[in-house]
């Protein structure tokens, strides 16, 4: 490796370096069942976004739970419409 | 960028950033403390719970299953400050957890190393843990119903006297899967992150009908006491969402069965010549919770490399 960096443990072993790739995380809230959230998150722009919803102890079995519709616009993260609470997690990747 | 740090990697994507904040490596657990509904039937499956310890922030779970198994993250449950648990839906084995947080939930007492700090004072680089590094990422789509094809068969209009039989499985086990090529291999041991929201019910109604009669018959209509008879039962199973992978190049999107049942209903009506003499019903068995299919949007998957957290 000529440029860049590595990181190694304290056992001498290569863990994370430049060649790697990953989603770093911008931003990480809740939002409740049946409510809305819009937000703006400057960090994202221009970004490869991931958003991931995570249900807060959702039933399994004993009754339906309706995800939220999540959509992003610019730098502007939006989530509606689902029954459950849920973690909303932002990740970017990119320049 | 005023001040702090960015660090790229090869193609000039940011990697470390006092802007962001990486996930770093906390706990692998392969070791449920719970398992609930172990089974082979319907097409096999296995309810999950693992624990997550002194994680103060929300952990974000890849699971590693041997190729050809299906299974989805299906709760995250905060059980008190830095305690969790993770529900995962498998068909039927066990998963390995690898949980990653971001650097304020990392336990080191090493020190040496470097730290990057969010300019509210937060770690958002831990060089003390491993970062999490990804091979892959998208959004990906369930099949739209678990079964290829929904004509189950020979299953008991009364009383769901068939519940839970071969047949019953056999017309409700999930069969739809969708595969989908990936464009970036995966290591030989991956790891993903997906929740399942998908959800759908599948039912099916058998009837029966028949009549008694006590007197003698007139061109089919009796001319004595007649009783009629009338069953219905609705067979039913319910899906989650779930993801498994075959081979390098290839991951599916797929369901896996979680619950099932029956409920049924029985008329009765009778009448002597022609006059009626009054009626009754009765029900029972269990109803679905729902009966529709929900959640079929693309949810986000990502992948990384097992390996590299052993």
């Amino acid at each position: 490796m000529s440029f860049g960096f590595q990181i190694f443990d304290s056992g001498g072993t290569l863990r994370f370096d430049s060649t790697d790739v990953t989603y770093n995380q911008v931003a990480f809230y809740s939002v409740s069942g049946g409510s809305s959230d819009s937000r703006s998150i400057p960090q994202i722009g221009g970004k490869t976004v991931a958003v991931g919803q995570v249900m807060i102890d959702p039933p399994l079995l004993d009754r339906k739970a309706v995800a939220h519709n999540i959509s992003v616009s610019g730098t502007t993260v939006s989530v509606s419409g689902g029954s459950e609470s849920v973690y909303i997690i932002v990740l970017v990747r990119g320049s | 960028m005023a001040f702090g740090i960015n660090a790229y990697n090869d193609a000039n994507e940011v990697i470390i950033s006092s802007e962001l904040k990486n996930l770093h490596f906390i706990a692998k657990n392969s070791s449920p403390y719970s398992t609930v509904g172990s089974t082979l039937d319907f097409g096999a499956r296995a309810i999950l719970n693992y624990r997550v310890n002194n994680c103060p922030s929300i952990p974000v779970p890849f699971m590693y299953m041997p190729a050809n198994r299906k299974a989805a993250i299906t709760a995250v449950r905060q059980i008190n400050s830095s305690t969790w648990d993770i529900e995962v839906v498998t068909n039927n084995h066990t998963v390995t957890l690898y949980i990653f947080a971001d650097a304020t939930s990392v336990q080191s007492d090493e020190g040496q190393g470097i730290v990057v700090y969010n300019a509210d004072g937060s770690a958002a680089f831990d060089s003390r843990a491993r970062p999490l590094a990804i091979t892959d990422a998208g959004n990906v789509s369930p099949p739209s119903t678990p079964r290829t094809v929904f004509a189950p068969t020979n299953l008991d209009p009364k009383y769901c006297n068939s519940v839970g039989n071969a047949w019953h499985q056999d017309g409700f086990r999930p069969t739809s899967e969708t595969n989908i090529p990936l464009s970036t291999s995966l290591p030989s041991k991956p790891m993903f992150f997906y929740f399942s929201l998908a959800q759908a019910e599948l039912e099916a109604a058998f009837t029966a009908s028949e009549e008694e009669c006590d007197g003698g018959s007139v061109k089919g209509n009796c001319v004595g006491s007649v009783r009629r008879y009338f069953w219905q039962s609705h067979y039913w199973a319910f899906y989650r969402g779930t993801v498994s992978w075959s081979n390098s190049s290839n991951i599916q999107t797929n369901w896996v069965a979680v619950n099932w049942d029956c409920y049924w209903r029985e008329e009765k009506d009778g009448g002597i010549i022609g006059i009626g003499t009054g009626g009754s019903s009765s029900a029972g068995g269990a109803f679905p919770y729902s009966n529709e299919t929900i959640n079929l949007a693309p949810g986000l998957i990502i992948a990384g490399d097992a390996s590299r957290y052993d």
